[in-house]
């Protein structure tokens, strides 16, 4: 009883903090860096492969996890869900013509291109590409249904 | 107050075959000395320097500031070559002062130039310059430069050098202000201030004296008291770690010491046992000590030990036991919650180092033709709030900017309760190690009892034992208790020290910042702005043009003027400012000036000719109010002609060298050989 204290809940309608990766900018960075790192010289990326990575990118604790997963290192299967807040990253990225969809596939444009060159130049999200970097290919389609359980 | 004025100088090369001398008068007002390059204009400028003794504000390495005509060889004229060696030269100077007292000062360039001659009222006097032994020229009664200042009237004032040392503000350091020579006089105000004194914010120092600011007595009393507070500050922490160590070292506990600006309240620590979970002051452990050795001592009858006793000591023992086990535990705990608040420290500064990226990534976008604003739905047009999150409340998520605020705060947050924690192990870890000390001593003491109540006589042992031990003890308390009273009393005069010191640094501060320089200031600046109007300097950046109340210098905008303007400019505020000072001192008896302007070739970086014609108005003007101005220049005569016409000047015109053969020595003729 001695460890019980009165509570008084405050209701405020003061801003509040916000992660990272819930600003629309750092997301549509994390897609554009996706594309062009690990889709290359072909410049578009599996809608799935996306997903996946994205959900990777902003859980940089588990990055251990999923790359054991990818490097065939641990036969345990990471946790992969539904996030729609990149759903909605990548409808804006479409309305402002930085990515196109076609074939459920996301092509960079130009405009994409250019922010990408001002987040390279800029030494913006150098661990992201890293990442990127280094496990985006082997995210290939067996991984990705093994994730998904073939679900999305 | 104008200090002197100079009547004449005379430059005299004596050698085997005659020898050659120029004597230039001086009046009140303008005086010009115009001939052509090497000629000798910079000889006589530098000669007025050489004859006060003052060749240090001619700039570094100029100890012999002349050419080599007057100490190795002499040429008769342009026209004939023949060199004539020299044999001795010297520097004579006619000054007077504000009581119209004269004096003639000698002094050789060749021969012994640590010494000036002064004639005055027809006696003659030898001074030495430099140093002699431990004292300098302007310290000794026989030094040149106290005969100087004191033939001006001025008193120079003790200054504060880099070392926090006392010193004298020297003449060289002050006459910067009043003299501009040729090579690096125009780069800059007081450019040639020679900076090897050591002394601090000489410059300002200097300009102080000028203006007659008495604030450097201020200063120096900051100083100084900054230096006392600091002393205070360090012995204070000296200390403190000397009782931590005390009590580290004897196993006790010692109360915190605070730092000393927090010690207000509580400056006295107190070493304290840790006795059956309480601690014990010194003087407790005193009193119980001495009254159990008298009390082993009156027990007569003897004492056996019995399973009670044991008993009791046993659970002392586990009662420190347990303690321990606790103490332990809060270490742990504390530990944990350090390596628990590590985590979130690093994680937040990722995510601050994540939304700095962000920032960066958006202002870069931002001057980037892409468009990055992200604050309506490009689809729904909904508002967005930055977030891709739902907004189903009133309430919007922070802004980049405040967001990142936040984030600095929750780290700044988190590293004050890591300190907090860590302080918190510290004090944890000595309770642990006092504790295990005091259990260690219960040990043996059970130890003992096991053993006397096996043996036949082991009450008598007991009793001894216990007494020596005892007896030991309250030696050691009675040696801390000598250190208690010495560490308190050092650390209450310590206290009193900085107390008095950094009340009294308080208050000179406050002395400093509200003296009553303001008006000499605003005249100077109105004389300056006056100045550079004549001067056509740029009319709309006239009022940007202050003299700054920090360095006393003029500024523009607050900024250093040589970064600001152009080098024309720039030498029409060193004219603006030099015979601004000039006139404040003709008017103001609190201003000390030298009482005369040397300018070596003040047409610099081709000032335009009205600007030159105007400055010679100008320094003609110094007539009015009793200065006195010399120029020295390589001007074409028709040009400087033109510029002087109409107007009270004294100017020298020379054709030839200024040094000039007067006295020609005939060689003897050996009769008695012929």
């Amino acid at each position: 009883m001695d460890n019980e204290r009165i509570i008084r809940p405050m209701i405020s309608d003061k801003p509040y903090s916000i992660p990272i990766e819930m600003r629309p900018l750092w997301r549509i960075g994390l897609i554009i860096i996706s594309i062009i790192r690990v889709g290359g010289e072909k410049k578009y990326l599996d809608t799935k492969k996306l997903n996946i990575l994205v959900w990777m990118l902003i859980r940089k604790n588990r990055w251990p996890e999923y790359e054991g997963y990818l490097k065939e290192q641990v036969v345990d299967i990471p946790l992969i869900s539904v996030d729609t807040a990149t759903y909605k990253a990548a409808e804006i990225c479409m309305a402002k013509s930085l990515v196109s969809l076609s074939e459920g596939r996301f092509y960079i444009t130009a405009a994409g291109e250019g922010i990408y060159r001002t987040i390279v130049e800029n030494a913006v999200m150098q661990e992201e590409l890293d990442f990127l970097d280094g496990l985006g290919k082997k995210l290939t389609d067996v991984k990705v249904k093994g994730l998904t359980g073939g679900l999305i | 107050m104008l200090g002197l004025k100079i009547e004449a100088l005379e430059i005299s090369v004596i050698t085997a075959g005659g020898t050659f001398s120029a004597l230039i008068p001086f009046k009140e007002g303008l005086n010009i000395i115009r001939a052509n390059n090497s000629s000798g204009k910079s000889t006589c400028i530098n000669a007025i320097a050489y004859g006060l003794g003052l060749e240090a504000i001619l700039g570094p390495s100029r100890k012999r500031p002349f050419p080599k005509s007057l100490y190795e060889v002499i040429y008769k004229n342009k026209k004939d070559e023949t060199p004539y060696f020299v044999k001795s030269s010297n520097v004579r100077i006619v000054v007077k002062n504000r009581n119209a007292k004269e004096a003639t000062l000698i002094r050789d360039i060749e021969g012994n130039s640590n010494k000036v001659s002064i004639i005055s009222e027809n006696k003659k006097q030898d001074y030495f310059l430099g140093s002699a032994g431990e004292v300098g020229s302007a310290k000794s009664e026989r030094g040149f430069h106290h005969w100087l200042a004191e033939f001006i009237g001025w008193t120079l004032p003790d200054v504060v050098t880099f070392e926090g040392k006392e010193t004298k503000l020297y003449l060289e350091c002050i006459f910067p202000l009043f003299f501009i020579e040729q090579k690096r006089g125009w780069s800059e105000i007081q450019a040639n201030i020679p900076t090897n004194y050591g002394i601090r914010n000489v410059k300002k120092n200097a300009a102080e004296f000028c203006l007659g600011f008495d604030s450097f007595e201020q200063e120096k009393k900051v100083y100084l008291l900054k230096a006392k507070v600091d002393a205070a500050e360090v012995e204070w922490n000296n200390i403190r770690s000397s009782a931590y160590s005390i009590a580290d070292f004897n196993s006790v506990r010692v109360s915190r010491v605070l730092d000393i600006e927090k010690a207000k309240e509580t400056r006295y620590i107190n070493f304290s046992y840790l006795e059956n979970d309480i601690f014990i002051s010194l003087q407790n452990q005193a009193v119980a000590l001495k009254k159990l050795i008298g009390r082993l001592n009156e027990e007569a009858d003897e004492r056996q030990p019995n399973g009670e006793q044991i008993e009791a000591q046993n659970s002392i023992i586990r009662k420190l036991q347990r303690e321990t086990e606790n103490t332990s535990r809060g270490i742990e705990n504390a530990l944990l919650s350090l390596s628990e608040t590590d985590k979130k420290i690093s994680k937040l500064k990722h995510d601050l180092n994540q939304y700095q990226q962000l920032k960066r990534l958006k202002s870069v976008g931002g001057s980037s033709s892409i468009s990055l604003d992200i604050s309506k739905c490009p689809v729904c047009d909904s508002a967005m709030y930055d977030t891709l999150g739902g907004s189903s409340t009133q309430r919007s998520p922070m802004t980049l900017e405040e967001n990142t605020e936040f984030l600095k705060n929750q780290v700044d947050f988190f590293i004050s309760i890591k300190n907090k924690t860590i302080f918190e192990i510290q004090d944890l870890q000595a309770s642990s190690k006092l504790i295990m000390s005091r259990l260690g001593v219960e040990q043996d003491r059970l130890n003992a009892l096991r053993l006397d109540f096996e043996d036949v006589y082991g009450a008598a042992k007991s009793i001894l034992r216990e007494k020596i031990q005892a007896e030991m003890l309250l030696k050691e308390v009675e040696r801390l208790q000598v250190s208690e009273k010495d560490i308190n009393e050092q650390l209450q005069r310590i206290y009193n020290t900085w107390d008095a010191a950094s009340g009294a640094l308080k208050l000179a501060r406050k002395n400093v910042a509200a003296s009553s320089k303001y008006v000499t200031i605003s005249k100077l600046e109105f004389i300056v702005r006056k100045n550079l109007e004549s001067f056509q300097f740029n009319t709309s950046a006239i009022n940007t043009i202050s003299v700054s109340h920090q360095t006393l210098r003029p500024e523009q905008e607050g900024y250093d003027i040589v970064a600001e303007t152009s080098a024309s400019d720039y030498i029409r505020v060193i004219w603006a400012y030099t015979l601004g000072l000039l006139e404040l001192a003709g008017s103001e008896e609190e201003i000390k000036h030298g009482g005369f302007v040397v300018f070596d070739e003040p047409r610099q970086h081709e000032a335009s000719k009205i600007s030159f014609v105007s400055l010679i108005e100008k320094a003609a003007e110094s007539k009015l109010y009793g200065g006195q101005v010399i120029f020295a220049t390589s001007m074409e005569e028709n040009e400087l002609n033109e510029a002087c016409v109409a107007r009270d000047l004294n100017v020298h015109f020379f054709d030839d060298y200024i040094l000039k053969l007067t006295d020609v020595v005939v060689e003897d003729v050996d009769t008695e050989k012929i």
